[in-house]
């Protein structure tokens, strides 16, 4: 993993804007309707070539390929992976938040049928259900239409191909253009659990086993290819206002200690130099005032065998903690990425704003062992110009850090 | 006008969101079209109280009415001011003056889709423009005195028996109604500009007569170089400087510690790269007679400006109010990052000349779409009032 030996690099959590036909197909999919795939086979080689040349061309250093091919950050897995079935969740869901009903959120171009129902279920986000007369008749913040994968046979590979495809592509356009360095993400065996519930092995630990030991397939084939691994990874966080809101911070604590022990298990075979993990609380702008303050899980965060930890620190729910720095000191060896764009909103942030951020960080920890990010994935910003003239901020911001922190 | 002198104070800019039974009332009256007055007056005394109220229990500082009377925080000058009309715009002048100016012509996508979201919630313009625009087609005077007295008295009976530490009443700037209506009536704009002056300046006197901090709103100072592309920096600071001795001409006579002043960027969210920088105005609008300036810094784009007073000195006396909350963003400030906020202003100026304030209002036209959903702007009060407090434990300790 390259690190910022003589300048700050830069990099993004994963996800980029989707290009128009794509995400028309992605939302056909979504929706059960038919959709061509080898159009969207044709339009993601132009559009992956594509989405490397604007991440180099805008100063992004370790770049990806906008995770593109994938419909979401999470749910790629059910098109790959065997065992998972599309059920009726046991309450009534509907697909559009209730945010964006009333106006709390802007809506985000997903392609999902707003539905209303009677009597819906707690919302899915602490900090949104504290709204009671909003969270009535309103979405629990599912985007499933109702219905969720869940685990109902053996876990294993049934379209692995997929996975190399990706590989394929990304290699193809980084080889035209030569990138500092290159990343690909790929879901955390704690997320897969979180997401998609146990119906078929016996007990939780067998089951986070084969999640592991299904996942480290794909892990493994991207490290083979030479790429930086990103484990997805928002479980660590986002997880205690949403699947474990009920458990108080120790009982959390002890989830997610479990979730990094299956973390470490799925990458032994990989040197943690390749591997960094991102860790957030939602990417969403909701209030946010529940979210679970970062000192309450870095140090389990830390025991995750990995080199890279990228997490949000640029929005105003967390634009505070890289005050725990101050007390903490960051283990030999690994490297910080803290967020220094907020993917929340759609203001692009000045240059010194991004420097300020970068160096409170690197006098912090070391400037060789911070490497500038964003909060979490852009794709849902409205407009690519957006995503992009976002990027070209934090290598301005990252270029005005270096000029302070190299000088002299 | 209170300062912070033992702890670090806090306000707002104004304007908060109007009710459910309110807001079709207000509609009507701005669309001139026939209303309950007693059921308007009724329903905005209730919202006074309780709009006080609120600010109070979330420990807001220096109160106010939340503007629950007017439509939008300049949208009232048509009830209060004759010599306006409400005229279709001139050919060519169709869209709305923003659409010309310098973000929106970069980032043309990105603001229709703003545009086209915000629909469904009355849209970002409050159907401004449907209507026609106001212009101005005979002599200006202010017809608004039992209008303002209203107010006074509403807020008055409000904030009666509550503790607080300063009430303050915003009021339209006349440099902003002169470059934002048409005149189609005064020879030249210095002309016009002179009539309104004269006439806002009633509404003034009536504010800080009522023992009242009067706020007034100018967001043109500062918005005119993003509204006008083909201007340059110097050019935008001549003009500025020009509206400066109009705002000070409308105040004379009123003392500057009766007086403070808000200026912001005319957009809520969006990618805002075309702003004038805080440094290349900062002289200027430090030159109204004012006692202290309220001016966003808590947003993405200015947030780093809080370095320019390193540069700049504070005039003494003077109080600086920088926006610690956004109005722009659903997520809630973090306590501690609102504390940090304040701190950084406060060690350069002097704890004692800062007073905890928001970027803009949280409902700058009642009748439009706003960024932020009325229930979390009760949030960010809380988590200003709980920043304050810890900028003053690390500020006094």
């Amino acid at each position: 993993m390259k690190r910022s030996t003589d300048r700050i690099l830069t990099t993004h959590t994963g996800s980029l804007p989707l290009p128009a036909l794509i995400r028309q197909a992605f939302a056909a999919k979504r929706r059960g309707e038919t959709y061509d795939q080898v159009v969207i086979d044709v339009a993601l080689t132009t559009a992956i070539d594509e989405v490397v040349r604007r991440q180099i061309e805008v100063g992004v250093d370790i770049v990806d390929d906008g995770e593109l091919s994938k419909t979401s950050w999470n749910d790629y897995v059910v098109h790959r992976v065997s065992g998972l079935e599309r059920k009726p969740r046991s309450r009534a869901r509907s697909a559009e938040p209730w945010s964006v009903a009333r106006g709390i959120l802007r809506p985000r171009e997903t392609g999902m049928a707003r539905v209303d129902i009677e009597g819906a279920p707690r919302h899915y986000r602490s900090d949104i259900a504290e709204f009671h007369d909003l969270a009535q008749s309103m979405s629990d913040g599912h985007d499933n239409d109702g219905m969720a994968y869940v685990c109902t046979g053996p876990l294993g590979w049934r379209d692995f191909a997929q996975v190399e495809t990706d590989i394929a592509r990304l290699t193809a356009a980084v080889s035209m253009t030569q990138p500092h360095d290159v990343f690909m993400s790929a879901l955390s065996p704690g997320c897969f659990v979180r997401f998609f519930r146990n119906e078929y092995y016996p007990n939780e630990e067998t089951y986070m086993q084969a999640v592991a030991d299904t996942m480290r397939q794909e892990y493994q084939a991207i490290a083979d290819a030479g790429f930086v691994l990103q484990l997805d990874c928002p479980d660590l966080a986002s997880g205690a206002n949403t699947d474990y809101a009920g458990l108080s911070v120790k009982q959390f604590r002890k989830v997610i200690e479990r979730h990094v022990e299956y973390l470490n298990y799925a990458l032994k075979t990989i040197p943690p130099e390749q591997v960094r993990i991102h860790v957030c609380w939602g990417n969403y702008e909701g209030p946010h005032h529940r979210d679970i303050a970062l000192r309450d899980v870095i140090d389990i965060v830390l025991k995750a065998n990995v080199t890279g930890i990228t997490i949000e620190s640029a929005n105003p729910r967390h634009g505070h903690e890289w005050k725990i720095w101050q007390e903490l000191k960051l283990p030999d060896g690994k490297i910080l990425f803290p967020g220094v764009i907020d993917d929340t909103t759609y203001f692009i942030e000045h240059p010194e704003l991004v420097a300020e951020r970068i160096v409170r960080f690197a006098k912090l920890v070391g400037k060789e062992n911070v490497i500038a990010c964003t909060d979490c994935g852009l794709r849902h910003l409205p407009d690519a110009s957006l995503a992009f003239a976002k990027l070209y901020a934090l290598a301005e911001g990252a270029r005005l850090a270096t000029g302070e922190l190299w000088r002299g | 006008m209170k300062r912070s002198t033992e702890r670090i104070l806090t306000t707002h800019v104004g304007s908060l969101a109007r009710s459910d039974s309110l807001t079709p009332l207000l509609r009507l009256r701005e669309q001139a079209q026939p209303y309950d007055h007693e059921e308007l007056a009724r329903l905005v005394r209730e919202a006074v109280t309780d709009a006080v109220q609120k600010q109070i229990e979330a420990g807001i500082d220096i109160v106010t009415d939340g503007e629950q009377s007017k439509a939008s925080f300049f949208g009232y000058i048509i009830e209060r001011f004759s010599g306006f009309q409400r005229k279709p715009p001139a050919p060519g002048k169709e869209m709305r003056p923003r659409s010309a100016g310098r973000e929106y012509v970069s980032f043309p996508d990105y603001y229709a889709w703003s545009e086209r979201i915000a629909e469904p919630f009355g849209g970002r313009s409050g159907g401004r423009g449907h209507g026609g625009v106001d212009t101005c087609t005979g002599p200006v005077s202010y017809r608004g005195h039992e209008a303002i007295q209203k107010d006074i008295d509403n807020l008055k009976a409000a904030v009666k028996g509550q503790a607080h530490e300063d009430v303050f009443v915003p009021a339209i700037a006349s440099s902003y109604v002169a470059s934002t209506f048409a005149n189609e009536y005064y020879r030249t704009h210095e002309e016009y500009e002179q009539a309104i002056s004269d006439a806002v300046r009633e509404e003034y006197k009536a504010i800080v007569d009522a023992g009242f901090i009067l706020q007034i709103d100018d967001p043109r100072l500062v918005s005119y170089y993003m509204m006008n592309p083909e201007l340059s920096i110097e050019e935008c600071r001549k003009w500025a400087a020009q509206r400066v001795e109009a705002i000070n001409d409308s105040i004379r006579g009123i003392p500057p510690e009766k007086i403070r002043f808000h200026t912001c960027y005319s957009i809520d969210v969006g990618p805002r790269i075309h702003e004038m920088a805080l440094k290349d105005i900062v002289d200027i609008m430090l030159k109204i007679n004012a006692g202290a300036y309220s001016f966003e810094a808590a947003n993405p784009r200015h947030e780093h400006e809080y370095h320019v007073f390193e540069r700049v000195k504070l005039p003494d006396g003077k109080i600086l109010i920088p926006g610690v909350i956004s109005h722009t963003t659903n997520l809630v400030e973090h306590p501690e990052l609102v504390a940090e906020r304040i701190a950084r202003f406060a060690k350069i100026v002097g704890r004692e000349n800062v007073i905890a304030g928001a970027d803009c209002g949280f409902a700058a036209s009642a009748l439009r779409f706003n960024d932020t959903h009325p229930s979390v702007a009760w949030l960010k009060f809380d988590a200003l009032a709980e920043g304050a407090r810890l900028a003053t434990a690390e500020l006094w300790k």
